[in-house]
């Protein structure tokens, strides 16, 4: 029963992290279209840049990580991505995948290859939990950050203007430019959130574990959260990232760690089976 | 196939929907063999969708379609090709990076007559019947003048070629029906004038009746045995183009949607 | 009537396929002289590139061709490994048959993976390879935990009928021939009625199943029939590597196949020639570069794998967006050059 709600818990706050990338991945195909395969490598260089100051603590060096990483999103969208509006699904998954591993071999060459570590966020390292359950008090914040950035982005979405182009964007870039929305600049946007996103969760996960590049490979997740809550849903991203985290944790609880990835494999492929457009999506319509 | 009569195509209370639009409602219809049947009406009048639902890309949500027959609804759009039934699409669907010599070789498919296996073997078989077909689709070509084009890439040639290079796709089918969809939206005056030929030649030959869907009422007129009237869903009227040409309930429906003359001249 | 003037092809096709039947006969000479001239390290090098082209070819009739964007194909390499592993030790099977085992047991997974393609197309089907791959990676290590041990399945010299064949000429010679027997079963499809069924399947579907094309069924043919060359060509990729074992078959192994078509050419054999010897030279111009002048303060080229990443990853986006499609591209525009030169235009 502990084990059972302890699984319950860390998934939950493993899933949050998975949620943040998948969050990042919602923005840029709602808005752009494009499948982004480098959300992983945005997340790991986020994490090691965040890792590499540790010594200003980790609210410090998580913000300054998630501005660069932004950043690097936005620079990416200026130089390889925007050619690529709507040439379809090969090219943008082809160029994210290059952009990863520029990401990850500059990553090396400029801050090394060697694991670094990151403080806590919060000076407790866990919480102690009734029924004697605990929660480690990253994943707590994990959780609760993620939440937040969901909804802050879900409101943006809906209220402010950058959101309303963006959502015009998707639908129709050419008539939303007719109507004065710039779709360059929001497509940076839509980048910047992501990388910025990706960071964040990075930053976290380093001070869970270590930071070195390969934590990239935690991301694979982030599709499985993505196809779970909807490809176009942000709220389905959040709860998308949970469900994916927790039946991971449970999987590696009662099943062994080794069935931890396989599992959260699994769950997206009966997706894409039984319900494609995942919990909160927009099933696709196709017209001859 | 070749050799074998037109069939009689019976559409009886067909119903179609997408969510809560109504595309078809009790439409029935009867396409008889060795008829020219012009279908005519205002944009969004549910014509397309009913060469989609007759073919089978869209299984029809009420009613039944036969042909000779047999009972069309619930086979796959493959089925039903088999059955003698071809069409064109309204907005052309050829491959853009095939040749057109290739994209009317699609259209023998069926006659293939060898598996991937002896394909992948390369041996005498496969490559004896490619050779068939490629004298096959020839006099195709010539039909609808387009030996020049034969070799060119479907996708860089002009609209109205596109058309013509899809009619010969179909008719590679040797189809004893064969549906238009607007074979004449967006080409020329010769185009326009060769399609007429086309139908007539068919329509002479006696070995494929023709359903032709057109915004063009003229040509419709000119061509067709009979003709059919659809309206938001519904068939109003079947008749002779010159019951049809003074039907007040056709006028009707034409003055709703003003865009329709602006697309006949547009075709003009 | 809009008249196609000019447009008469410059030379008819017959004149094309002789030409393709003397390009065929050179490359069969320069493959069999290859390693008798150059030294070991080319020939090493050279046998890697048949091998990716044995496996990368496939991959293109199912991406390039056919339109499926798929990720599987490590995950196919490693079923054909294990099952080309499994029957070889426990039957003592000559390879031959070691490789059509394999290849039945890939067009069986094949067929399954392919199944998704049947209702999901685009992003979601490349979600369902994805998914695809880290399953039967799974799966594999389940069997080589239980079959070979925690090291993998440590294949033994190759021997056929009794002659050694592991040296490096003799295992270039059995990959070559390999790699030129999938070359041509492709090149007979593309050129076949299937083939062209393929790229219509691939453009217009609605239009394929008009012309009586049944979607599905070319869809999964396809699939299982690329899945069971990969699978066979991962017997052979086995026996060269010596050992098999789970850690080798990443998602990172099954993008560099993928790598090699777009950097190639998508649809296109010679473009699948073509990409899988320039992404096997890469590693190969970098670490020369890096052992020249990488020594003390030699910058970024101190840094040889991490350059290699990079390089890796700025090829790829450089073809994408300035030359789609790929080598095979330029091949065939300085070839258009040198007719149109030829015939004085
Ligand atoms: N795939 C589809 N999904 C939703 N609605 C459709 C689809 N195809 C057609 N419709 C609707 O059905 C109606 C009839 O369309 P259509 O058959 O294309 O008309 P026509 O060919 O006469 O112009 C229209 O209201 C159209 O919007
Ligand atoms: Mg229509």
């Amino acid at each position: 029963m502990t084990d059972f709600l302890n699984a319950l818990l860390s998934g939950a706050g493993f899933g949050a992290l998975y949620g943040l990338v998948a969050l990042g991945l919602v923005v840029i195909f709602k808005s752009t279209g494009i499948l982004n395969f480098s959300g992983g490598a945005l997340m790991a260089v986020g994490g090691v840049v965040a890792a590499g100051l540790g010594a200003q603590g980790f609210w410090i060096a998580a913000g300054i990580a998630v501005v660069a990483v932004a950043g690097v999103g936005a620079v990416a969208n200026l130089t390889v991505m925007r050619p690529l509006l709507g040439r379809g699904l090969f090219p943008g998954v082809m160029v994210t995948i290059g952009l990863t591993s520029v990401i990850e071999g500059s990553s090396g060459i400029l801050f090394g290859r060697q694991p670094r570590f990151l403080a806590d966020p919060i000076g407790v390292p866990t919480f102690q939990l009734p029924f004697g359950t605990s929660m480690s008090s990253t994943l707590a914040v994990a959780f609760g950050l993620s939440a937040a950035a969901t909804a802050l982005l879900a409101v943006a979405f809906r209220r402010t203007s950058v959101g309303l182009q963006l959502r015009a964007a998707a639908v129709r870039p050419e008539v939303a430019a007719m109507f004065g929305a710039n779709p360059g600049r929001i497509f940076t946007y839509a980048w910047a959130v992501a990388g910025g996103l990706a960071a964040l969760a990075g930053a976290l996960l380093a001070s869970l574990t270590v930071a070195d590049i390969s934590i990239a490979a935690f991301a694979l997740r982030a599709f499985a959260a993505m196809i779970v809550g909807g490809v176009d849903s942000l709220g389905g991203a959040f709860l998308g990232g949970i469900l994916v985290g927790v039946t991971e944790l449970l999987a590696g609880t009662y099943l062994g760690d080794d069935f931890r990835l396989p599992s959260t494999m699994v769950v997206l492929m009966v997706f894409l089976m039984v319900r494609p457009q995942g919990l909160f999506g927009t099933p696709e319509v196709v017209r001859p | 196939m070749k050799g074998s009569l037109p069939g009689e195509l019976v559409i009886d209370r067909l119903g179609l929907r997408f969510g809560g639009v109504v595309a078809l409602r009790e439409v029935s219809l009867t396409h008889h063999p060795d008829e020219v049947l012009g279908i005519i009406g205002p944009n969004g009048a549910g014509k397309t969708s009913l060469i989609n639902a007759v073919t089978g890309i869209y299984p029809p949500s009420a009613g039944s379609v036969r042909y000779r027959g047999t009972p069309l609804t619930g086979l796959s759009p493959e089925s039903i090709v088999a059955t003698g039934i071809a069409r064109t699409f309204q907005h052309n669907q050829l491959c853009g990076d095939l040749t057109v010599r290739e994209n009317v070789l699609l259209g023998c498919h069926l006659r293939l007559g060898y598996g991937v296996v002896k394909a992948a073997l390369g041996i005498g078989p496969a490559r004896r019947a490619e050779r068939r077909l490629r004298g096959e689709v020839e006099p195709l070509l010539e039909l609808l003048n387009l030996e020049h084009a034969a070799d060119e890439r479907a996708g860089s040639l002009p609209y109205g070629l596109q058309k013509r290079v899809e009619m010969a796709r179909a008719l590679a089918l040797r189809p004893t029906t064969l549906l238009l969809d607007e074979p004449a939206a967006g080409t020329s005056d010769a185009d326009r004038a060769a399609l007429v030929r086309i139908i007539k030649h068919l329509r002479g030959e006696g070995s494929c009746s023709v359903v032709l869907i057109e915004h063009d009422v003229g040509l419709v007129m000119e061509v067709s045995d009979r003709v059919a009237v659809l309206d938001w869903g519904e068939c109003i009227v079947v008749d002779t183009p010159e019951v049809i040409a003074t039907d007040a309930r056709v006028l009707a429906a034409y003055l709703g949607v003003d865009d329709t003359h602006a697309d006949v001249s547009e075709s003009a | 009537m809009t008249q196609s003037t000019s447009l008469a092809p410059p030379l008819a096709r017959p004149r094309a396929a002789g030409r393709r039947t003397v390009l065929a006969a050179l490359a069969v000479a320069i493959i069999a002289v290859l390693p008798l001239v150059v030294s070991p390290y080319w020939t090493t090098v050279a046998t890697n590139a048949a091998l990716a082209f044995a496996i990368a070819a496939p991959l293109n009739l199912l991406t390039g061709n056919a339109g499926q964007f798929s990720l599987g194909n490590a995950a196919f390499l490693v079923v054909g490994a294990y099952t080309g592993a499994y029957v070889t030790f426990t039957f003592d099977l000559e390879l031959p048959i070691a490789m059509l085992a394999a290849a039945a047991a890939g067009a069986l997974v094949g067929l399954i993976v392919g199944l998704p393609s049947l209702r999901l197309r685009g992003a979601y089907l490349l979600m369902s390879t994805l998914a695809a791959h880290y399953i039967l990676v799974f799966a594999a290590l389940k069997f080589q935990t239980s079959q070979f041990g925690a090291a993998g399945a440590i294949f033994p010299p190759l021997r056929i009928a009794g002659v050694d064949l592991s040296g490096e000429r003799s295992m270039y010679f059995v990959i070559a021939v390999f790699a030129a027997l999938i070359g041509l079963i492709i090149a007979n499809i593309m050129r076949s009625g299937h083939g062209r069924a393929l790229e219509a399947v691939k453009a217009r579907d609605v239009a394929a199943a008009a012309c009586g094309i049944s979607v599905a069924r070319a869809k999964l043919w396809v699939w299982s029939l690329t899945s069971a060359m990969i699978a066979a060509a991962g017997v052979l990729q086995a026996y060269y590597l010596g050992s098999a074992s789970v850690e080798y078959y990443t998602l990172n192994l099954a993008i560099t196949y993928v790598a090699m078509i777009l950097v190639g050419g998508l649809g296109s054999l010679g473009g699948s020639l073509l990409g899988a010897c320039f992404v096997t030279l890469v590693p190969v111009g970098v670490n020369h570069l890096s052992d020249a002048y990488g020594g003390e303060g030699g910058g970024i080229l101190a840094y040889p794998h991490e350059l290699q990443t990079v390089i890796y990853g700025l090829i790829i986006i450089a073809f994408v967006l300035l030359k789609p499609d790929g080598l095979i591209g330029l091949v065939r525009s300085a070839t258009d050059r040198v007719v149109r030169v030829r015939q004085g235009r």
